[in-house]
C-alpha cells in the first residue's frame, strides 16, 4: 500500500512538474524574443546611423544578445565573413534554421524571422528598416499576448498537470 | 589581395568559373574586367582587349546583382553614397564603375537599381614608376608644383601614387586628398596601397573641401589631389600655391595641346601655378612618359 501511494504522489508530483515546465516554456519564449528585439534594435540603430556593414552589424548583436540568439546572429555573421553564399536571404534562412529546437520559440515565430531575410543587405535602406521594424511589431505583439497571459498559463498548465496525473493514477488503482 | 583572391571572393560563382578559365598570365596583366548584362565578359590589358573564351558564359542580371552584393560585403545600403555617385572602391584599392537605373528622388541621385553592367578597376601599385619624373619635379628649393596630364587609363593615378610615396618617403610631409579611394585605397581606415611614411589622407573627401581642410589643419609641404578640372577649385588652388604649399595634381587631356584648349586650364597657365607638367601616353604601354614640360610649357626633359 505504501509503495501504490508513492507510486501516486511521485506520479502527481510528475504531472505538475510537467505542467510547470510547460508553463516556464512561454515565459522563456517570451525572453527569447525580448533578446531578438534587443538584437534588433541595434540592427536598427547600427544600419541608419553607424552606416555598418551587415556582418559587423551581426557580430555586434550576437555579443549583446542570448539564450540561443547570439548564436543565431553569430552564425550569420561567420556566413557573411566567409563570403560564400550567393544570398543573403538563403543564408539567413539557413542560420534561422538552426533555431529549430535550440530555442522556445513556436514556428511562427521561425516563419516571421525568416522573412527578415529578404529585406537585409538591399540597396534600399529604408526596406532594411521596414523588415526590421515590422518584425520587432510582431515579436512586441507576442510578447504583450505573452506577459499578459503569462501567470494564468503558468497555473493553469500546473493545474491540468495535476489533475491528468490524478485521472492515471485513479486509472492504475 | 591579388587578382586570383579578388575573383574568388567578389564575383558570383558563374562569374568566378568563367574568368577562372583565362590564363594566368593575361589574368595578371589585367587592367579591366567588364562585366555586362547578357553580353560577353571582357578584359582588358593595355590596349588589347578580349574574351575569356568564344562563346563563353554571359551573366546575367542576377550575377551582376549578386556580385554588387559581394562587393559590397553584402551590404549595398552601406555603400549607397559610393553608389549613388557610379562606383564603389573595395579593400585593396579596386574600384568598380557601376551603370544600371538612376533612381531619382527630388532631383537628385538616391541610388541605381537594375545593374546592368560593371567596370572592375583592377589596381596595381607600380613601385619605381615616378623614377624617371622625381627628379625633374624636385627643384633646389623643394617640390615643383606639379600637374600630370593624360587620357583616362593611362596610368595617371598610379603615376600620382608613387610620386607621393616617394616624396613622403624623402621626408617631406605630403596631404593627400583622396576623393574616390583610389590612390590609398583606405578600407576600414588602413591604406590598402602604400602612399609613403609622412602622408596624411583625407579619404572619401571632395577635393575642394579637402585642399582646405589639410591647409588649415594639417601644415602639409605638399597637397596631392587626383583629377582637377571645375572651376570651383581655382581658388584654392590659388590660395595653396599663394600658401607656399607644393601641388600635385592630375587632369584629363590627350596632349598638351588639347589641354590649352581647356578654359579652366587656360587660367592656372596665366596664372602659373604648375612648375613642372608631365604628359602620359598610354602607347606603346600604360604610363609611358612623353614629356615634362617647364611653367612656359617648354619641354625640360623626355
Amino acid at each position: 500500500m505504501i509503495l501504490k501511494l508513492t507510486g501516486a504522489l511521485l506520479l502527481m508530483a510528475g504531472g505538475c512538474g510537467v505542467g510547470i515546465c510547460r508553463g516556464m516554456g512561454a515565459e522563456l519564449r517570451r525572453r527569447e524574443l525580448e533578446q531578438l528585439k534587443r538584437a534588433l534594435m541595434l540592427m536598427y540603430s547600427q544600419t541608419e546611423f553607424g552606416h555598418l556593414c551587415l556582418s559587423e552589424i551581426a557580430q555586434r548583436a550576437a555579443e549583446i544578445s542570448s539564450m540561443g540568439i547570439d548564436e543565431l546572429f553569430f552564425d550569420f555573421y561567420t556566413r557573411l565573413n566567409d563570403g560564400e553564399g550567393e544570398s543573403i536571404a538563403a543564408m539567413w534562412s539557413e542560420c534561422v534554421d538552426t533555431l529549430k529546437g535550440k530555442t522556445h520559440l513556436t514556428a511562427g515565430d521561425i516563419s516571421c524571422i525568416r522573412t527578415l531575410g529578404d529585406s537585409l543587405g538591399t540597396g534600399d535602406i529604408k526596406r532594411q528598416l521596414s523588415g526590421i521594424n515590422s518584425l520587432a511589431d510582431y515579436i512586441d505583439t507576442s510578447c504583450a499576448i505573452l506577459a499578459g497571459t503569462a501567470g494564468t498559463s503558468l497555473k493553469m498548465c500546473r493545474s491540468m498537470g495535476f489533475l491528468l496525473s490524478a485521472f492515471a493514477v485513479i486509472l492504475l488503482f | 589581395m591579388d587578382i586570383t583572391g579578388f575573383i574568388n571572393n567578389y564575383t558570383a560563382k558563374n562569374v568566378a568559373e568563367e574568368l577562372r578559365k583565362i590564363q594566368a598570365d593575361k589574368l595578371k596583366r589585367a587592367e579591366e574586367i567588364r562585366l555586362r548584362c547578357s553580353q560577353p565578359i571582357t578584359v582588358r590589358c593595355g590596349s588589347e582587349l578580349f574574351y575569356p573564351r568564344e562563346g563563353g558564359y554571359m551573366p546575367t542580371r542576377e550575377d551582376l546583382e549578386v556580385t554588387l552584393s559581394k562587393m559590397s560585403r553584402y551590404s549595398v545600403y552601406a555603400f549607397n553614397e559610393e553608389i549613388k555617385q557610379g562606383y564603389i572602391t573595395l579593400s585593396g584599392g579596386f574600384r568598380v564603375g557601376i551603370c544600371g537605373s538612376v533612381v531619382y528622388e527630388n532631383g537628385t541621385a538616391v541610388t541605381i537599381k537594375n545593374i546592368s553592367s560593371l567596370n572592375i578597376r583592377l589596381c596595381r601599385q607600380i613601385k619605381g614608376c615616378a623614377d624617371k619624373v622625381i627628379n625633374s619635379i624636385l627643384g633646389a628649393g623643394g617640390f615643383l608644383s606639379t600637374l600630370v596630364i593624360s587620357p583616362p587609363a593611362c596610368g595617371k593615378t598610379t603615376l600620382l601614387r608613387d610620386i607621393v610615396r616617394q616624396l613622403s618617403d624623402r621626408g617631406i610631409c605630403v596631404g593627400l586628398v583622396d576623393e574616390r579611394s583610389e590612390i590609398a585605397g583606405i578600407c576600414l581606415g588602413q591604406a590598402q596601397n602604400d602612399v609613403g611614411r609622412n602622408t596624411d589622407i583625407l579619404d572619401g573627401c571632395r577635393k575642394l573641401d579637402g585642399m582646405y581642410m589639410l591647409l588649415r589643419s594639417m601644415a602639409p609641404r605638399v597637397i596631392a589631389v587626383d583629377e582637377i578640372g571645375s572651376e570651383a577649385e581655382l581658388n584654392v588652388i590659388r590660395q595653396t600655391v599663394n600658401s607656399g604649399v607644393g601641388l600635385l595634381c592630375t587632369i584629363h587631356a590627350a596632349d598638351i595641346e588639347e589641354l590649352k584648349q581647356k578654359p579652366f586650364f587656360k587660367k592656372l597657365l596665366a596664372d602659373r601655378l604648375f612648375k613642372r607638367y608631365v604628359l602620359l601616353s598610354g602607347v606603346p604601354h600604360t604610363g609611358t612618359v612623353v614629356g615634362i614640360y617647364n611653367e612656359e610649357l617648354k619641354i625640360c626633359d623626355t
